[in-house]
């Protein structure tokens, strides 16, 4: 087309194509600029200033949307660039929500959106031209492929950044199972309550950065079930005395406490539900759980540094307290294990002993037989028997059976055998009085032991040379006397059980004579109340035929027969009481 | 087992704390103690040097939690310097300065100690 027929058309159509090339340039050299850039600032700038000069405006700026605190929050926008922007009256804002809006706050009406293919990131809003005339068509072209051009760069800057903060969030992470790594370490080597507790309330101040917090724990330990255990605050820091001292607001802080007790994951307090704890900058309770049970509360307040708990920090603060508490109740059961093992050790030493006072050799005669045994029960019994020998002719015999078992019932069987040797030592086979020394011992034990411990006893002296025995029964399962031909009788005489009532009446006491072939057999009651399977008792009955049945045997062999008839009776591993038996067998016959 | 150690010195106004090797939740209490002996004596203004650290864990980090009030009560204030990279990044990660002036040298903190409290 020939320009000089039309100068005037070839005028304006320079012009444009003048002010068309610029476009262009400034384009290109933005284009250039931003490819070369990660700086947001430098963009930023250069962009305002090329469009400030080109269209002469006094006032621009540049929003940038924010990166998100949490999925489906409200997309807000930072003020990135402004110019012109400040008045007398107000200064911008740092954060908006509404970018219309501020755009009519600071006079600024053209609203550019800066778009990438995928999403809106900002808006580039401009003031007025001076002319007050509106932006043309091929205005508005220029400056949205101006905020074209920006767009990915912005969107570059801002996903490096958000890279940047998910590094920072990853190294906070990492710190944080650090943390809870040296906790493990800690809690494994430490040992008390308190020492647990410290490390926690250190480490997780350090952590958060949290200067008031407080340990709560429900009192346990109670006797009774129904007992309404109340909640104890057993460690703080930070917190007005006044929580504690405040009678009025105590019943609602119980209350409080109790809610919080019920919840299995931190939670955020509130002014409204939770108004005590609430006043006293309170902001936070988080669980210290055990299984399926909220043992504990950890409830502290803000940071110091005024920057909100994040998601991964409740996480941090959850997993925290609930390995202390874990590790405060393996502290417990540790030492529990440990009190228990060494009170079981003591039991063992007071049933070695026992056992110790219990004759290790028996005697042996010319013309007489003896066979004793004792069969303890797990726990320690108070079963005693004793073969002592006086002097050449004279054999003491004894067995009995104290109430109860345990330390105590071990306790008194050693004080019984300790009076019975002290007022042996004084035996001389001329005017002893035998049964005058039981009413002696059921005095001394009478005097020594509260009323409900009692012994059942049975002894007496066998006279080799006279061949006879002298015996007294208190209260003890009567001792069986078989002849040779099978007559079987039993030893009664005596008196009341030892331990009940001072000697008042003295004991009785009786003489047997005894032939070659006879067989005595003492017993304590773990030999006739063994039970079996359908809770029978063995019986006297049992022993009788026994006894009946064995006369032709050696002493062993017959407390041999009635042992194992008990054993086969009882089933294994049952054996509740001890097994005490002794047989004197006079001559075979 | 960790090691850690500490010792104290005075510089003019301040009492330094030189703390080495590894502050951790079994090393604490050792530091707490430093710190507690110090504010029983009326030694409030603090500066922790950490040359010589070489970790440090939450535990010890709540050391210092627990003594700030108390310090900043009386007056003092605990300041920190010569942290090596990493235990800065520690430091930095949890928000602390925020709270604690850090400073690069020692001579620094010392400095801000013997200026006229305002």
């Amino acid at each position: 087309m020939p320009l000089s027929e039309t100068p005037e058309g070839a005028d304006t159509r320079t012009a444009t194509q003048d002010s068309n090339s610029l476009d262009f340039n400034s384009l290109l050299e933005t284009s250039k600029l931003l490819n070369s850039s990660l700086e947001l600032d430098f963009i930023l700038s250069h962009i305002i200033r090329t469009v400030m000069g080109k269209f002469l405006l006094r006032r621009a700026a540049i929003l940038i949307v924010a990166p998100a605190a949490s999925v489906g929050e409200p997309a807000s926008y930072l003020l990135a660039l402004g110019r012109g922007l400040a008045t007398a009256s107000s200064s911008p804002p740092t954060s908006i929500l509404n970018p219309e809006r501020f755009a009519l706050d600071f006079q600024l009406p053209l609203l550019v959106p800066i778009t990438t293919a995928k999403r809106l990131v900002g808006y580039l809003c401009l003031g007025g031209k001076p002319t007050a005339q509106p932006f043309s068509d091929s205005e508005r072209t220029f400056i949205e492929s101006l905020a074209s051009l920006a767009a990915s760069s912005i969107e570059n800057t801002l996903v490096f950044r958000e890279l940047q903060s998910l590094n920072r969030q990853l190294d906070q992470k990492v710190q944080q199972l650090n943390t809870l790594f040296d906790l493990a370490k800690k809690y494994n080597v430490a040992s008390s309550r308190s020492e647990i507790l410290k490390t926690l309330t250190q480490s997780i101040s350090g952590q958060m950065l949290i200067g008031t917090y407080l340990l709560c724990f429900h009192q346990t330990g109670g006797a009774a079930i129904s007992t309404v255990m109340a909640a104890t605050i057993e460690v703080s820091k930070g917190i007005k005395p006044e929580l504690f001292s405040n009678e009025v607001s105590h019943t609602a802080l119980q209350s409080e406490l109790e809610t919080l007790f019920t919840f299995s994951v931190p939670a955020h307090l509130t002014a409204e539900q939770f108004p005590v704890l609430f006043a006293h900058k309170l902001r936070l309770a988080v669980p210290m759980r055990v299984g399926e049970t909220t043992c504990g509360l950890f409830i502290c307040g803000e940071r110091l540094t005024k920057i909100p708990f994040t998601a991964s920090d409740l996480e941090f603060l959850f997993s925290a307290a609930s390995a202390a508490m874990s590790a405060v109740e393996q502290a417990r059961l540790f030492a529990e294990t440990l009190e228990k093992q060494a009170l079981e050790k003591e039991l063992g030493l007071a049933r070695e002993i026992q056992l110790g006072l219990l004759p290790t050799n028996l005697p042996e005669f010319e013309g007489i037989e003896l066979a004793a045994t004792n069969i303890p029960s797990k726990h320690i019994g108070g079963d005693y028997y004793d073969i002592i020998q006086l002097d050449a002719t004279h054999i003491f015999v004894a067995i009995a059976d104290v109430t109860g078992k345990g330390v105590p019932a071990s306790l008194l069987m050693s004080n019984l055998q300790a009076s019975i040797k002290s007022f042996l030592l004084n035996y001389t086979p001329e005017g002893f009085d035998f049964a005058g020394m039981i009413g002696k011992i059921n005095t001394v034990i009478y005097e020594n032991t509260p009323s409900d411990k009692f012994i059942t006893f049975f002894g007496g002296i066998l006279d080799m040379e006279a061949k006879t025995f002298h015996s007294v029964n208190a209260g003890h399962n009567p001792p069986y006397l078989v002849s040779c031909d099978g007559e079987m009788r039993t030893l009664n005489a005596g008196g009341v059980i030892l331990g009940i009532i001072p000697t008042l009446m003295p004991y009785e006491s009786e003489t047997t004579a005894l032939t070659a072939g006879d067989t005595l057999f003492l017993f304590t009651d773990g030999v006739t109340e063994a039970m079996n399977k359908a809770r029978e008792e063995f019986g006297e009955a049992r022993v009788e035929e026994i006894l009946k049945a064995g006369v032709k045997l050696h002493a062993m062999q017959i407390l041999n027969e009635v042992i194992s008839a008990v054993s086969h009776h009882e089933p294994a591993g049952e054996q509740h009481d001890d097994i005490t038996a002794l047989c004197i067998k006079i001559e075979p016959c | 087992m960790a090691t850690f150690n500490s010792s104290v010195r005075k510089a003019d106004n301040s009492t330094i704390i030189e703390v080495s090797g590894d502050l951790d939740a079994h090393t604490a209490t050792q530091l707490e103690k430093t710190i507690q002996d110090l504010l029983d004596a009326h030694q409030f203004r603090l500066i922790v040097n950490f040359t010589k650290l070489n970790y440090i864990s939450s535990a010890g980090l709540g050391v210092f939690m627990a003594f700030i009030d108390d310090v900043r009560t009386n007056g003092g204030d605990i300041k920190f310097s010569n942290m090596s990279e990493k235990i800065f990044n520690v430091f930095d990660l949890l928000g602390f300065p925020l709270l604690y002036e850090i400073y690069k040298e020692e001579n620094e903190a010392v400095k801000k100690f013997n200026l006229p409290t305002v």
